[in-house]
């Protein structure tokens, strides 16, 4: 592995992967890996469970070392983790604390072990919403208030880039809101969120760019906007009265889009922007239309469409 | 290492944790001290079970005699501290708070080091708190056996305790060292417990009796030599050569495999 620890630019990528690998026996944890991710927003490190995530970021934070290629964090490279780790804030798979401890001294004694003025530990626990439970044992908290003083502890360094491993597992649907909307929140301060979930439908409404693994290989790299653009590619009807719906599959046919129809419903292979027309020329014939709406793919549609080959090996 | 330090001390160092392995180890302490003050003049030589051979009256009478109770005790403590470094070093691992610390600390080295220094502090600590009992017992023992105790406050007495309690807490700072290398390798505390106290305490005797030659070699017989200032079987400068050997053999094994293995779990 090249020593890249001299480059530094903090202009550069935030993160760089070039042929990242990792073997554990015969299993191929990640498959020479290679990204550039810019600084700044929250980018999403998506695939299912057993994809390679955990084992791609213990290898950015110097947890494990790879078996071939390279990365680098911060311009520097994960060969010489102390380089980086300071500007770097981490949440690892599921919180972990001492639980005989209460929340404020676990973060004290992590403040004091980075080298963190402990000042800062009143701040991020009202940051991640645990002031009033801050002198309880982290053995009497709930999953949801650990993941929120792991977001507490990753948050300590003031970090340039923040890794985050599921950091809204377990919490309820108020806490994944809370937690999404602060990740948005440090991600437009020009610092970078990292966040690595199985949860696509999260990653699509948090984050402004996307890493997407599966089976240890790079699937996709790049902006969410580009992978979600085209995604809005049909229109789904259904007449008020069913016998209306051959009068409507021929409007399609003449119109020339392809379609198929699901009982009551018609899909039409057709823009968004169809929608409307599809309305006036239903309008004109008397039909009326119970439902009209564009009928667009979800990030994990893509997903298992971009890995179906891989699956269906 | 200062960081580690104060931030390690801060989590080991709660009251509750302190009693917690404090107490077994004073009363180990104050047992052993009655016992060797028990029929001191009839009973001299008798076995103790796990307190040993009882002194005779010259014995307490001599300027060491006030920490002899702890020396009975040594085995005992070697193995809390034994128990302590496992703990604390495979809890890590079990728990995976590992994970989090070598982020905030990504030198192994400086961590480990500086774990090794704040759970030696802590079984010195402890060490203490049992010499301290030791010595408040036997004082109160003593006049009820008739044992004088003009030599224990000489300055010849002063010198032995402060020599005795740099010895015993050598000795159980290199059991601690046991426990690490035991707990790094194996990542458990249950095991590295178990496997440690089992040899040390069952195997050690097996091997003894089976290959004589290296039976006054094995780490418990010589700890426990080290802790008493030396026995006729082993004398101090043999004791304290082996015990230092074994402390650093554990230190580099375990700090090669803390720095070198990958964080997978």
């Amino acid at each position: 592995m090249n020593n890249l620890s001299q480059v530094n630019s903090s202009d550069g990528p935030v993160l760089s992967a070039n042929g990242l690998t990792k073997t554990f026996g015969k299993l191929k944890a990640v498959a020479d890996l290679t990204f550039e991710m810019p600084r700044g927003g929250v980018i999403g490190f998506v695939g299912p469970n057993g994809a390679g995530k955990s084992t791609t970021i213990r290898m950015l934070l110097g947890l494990i070392k790879p078996t071939g290629g390279n990365a680098q964090v911060l311009g520097h490279g994960i060969c010489t983790p102390s380089a980086y780790l300071n500007k770097v804030g981490a949440l690892i798979e599921s919180p972990v604390f001492y639980p005989g401890l209460s929340g404020s001294i676990n973060l004290r004694a992590l403040a004091k072990l980075g080298g963190f003025p402990a000042e800062q530990v009143p701040g991020v626990l009202e940051t991640v919403g645990l002031t009033s439970r801050a002198g309880d044992k982290v053995a009497n908290y709930s999953l949801g208030m650990k993941q929120r003083l792991g977001i507490a502890a990753a948050l300590l360094p003031n970090p340039e880039l923040l890794i985050l491993d599921e950091p809204t597992n377990g919490l309820d649907p108020a806490g994944i809101v809370e937690i999404r909307n602060l990740l948005r929140q440090i991600g437009s301060s020009g610092k970078t969120v990292f966040v690595s979930t199985h949860l696509l439908s999260e990653v699509e409404a948090e984050a402004d760019r996307l890493v997407m693994i599966h089976n240890g290989k790079l699937v996709f790299a790049g902006e969410l906007a580009e992978i979600m653009k085209n995604t809005c590619d049909s229109v789904y009807a259904v007449p008020e009265n069913p016998e209306d719906l051959p009068l409507i599959i021929g409007l399609v046919s003449e119109a020339g889009y392809s379609f198929r129809q699901e009982e009551d419903a018609i899909i039409i292979a057709a823009p968004k922007e169809w929608s409307a027309d599809l309305n006036r020329l239903a309008g004109s014939k008397g039909i009326n239309l119970r439902e009209l709406r564009p009928q667009c793919e979800s990030l994990e549609d893509i997903f298992l469409n971009m890995t179906r080959g891989e699956v269906a090996k | 290492m200062n960081r580690v330090f104060s931030s390690e001390w801060l989590k080991i160092a709660r009251p509750v944790n302190i009693l917690g392995w404090m107490a077994p180890v004073v009363i180990f302490a104050f047992m052993g001290t009655m016992f060797n003050f028990m029929d001191a003049a009839t009973g001299a030589g008798e076995f103790r079970g796990p307190f040993g051979i009882a002194p005779g009256p010259e014995q307490l009478a001599a300027p060491d005699g006030w920490i002899i109770g702890i020396h009975s005790a040594s085995s005992f403590i070697g193995l809390i501290a034994l128990a302590i470094f496992a703990t604390n070093l495979a809890r890590d691992y079990e728990k995976g708070t590992i994970r989090i610390l070598l982020v905030l600390e990504p030198n192994r080295f400086r961590l480990f080091f500086g774990k090794l220094l704040t759970l030696s502090a802590f079984v010195v600590l402890i060490t203490a708190g049992a010499t301290v009992v030791t010595i408040l017992a036997s004082l109160a023992l003593a006049p009820g056996e008739n044992i004088p105790v003009s030599a224990w406050l000489s300055w010849q007495g002063m010198r032995e305790l402060l020599v005795g309690f740099a010895n015993i807490s050598l000795a159980t700072i290199i059991w601690g060292l046991i426990g690490g290398v035991l707990a790094i390798t194996t990542r458990s505390a249950a095991i590295s417990i178990s496997a440690g106290v089992g040899f040390l305490l069952i195997f050690e005797l097996l091997i003894a009796n089976f290959v004589e030659s290296v039976g006054n070699k094995l780490p418990a017989t010589v700890l426990g030599a080290l802790a008493s200032g030396g026995t006729i079987i082993i004398e101090y400068p043999t004791a304290i050569q082996l015990s230092l050997a074994y402390g650093v053999a554990s230190i580099i094994v375990a700090s090669l495999i803390f720095v070198r293995r990958d964080v997978t779990d």
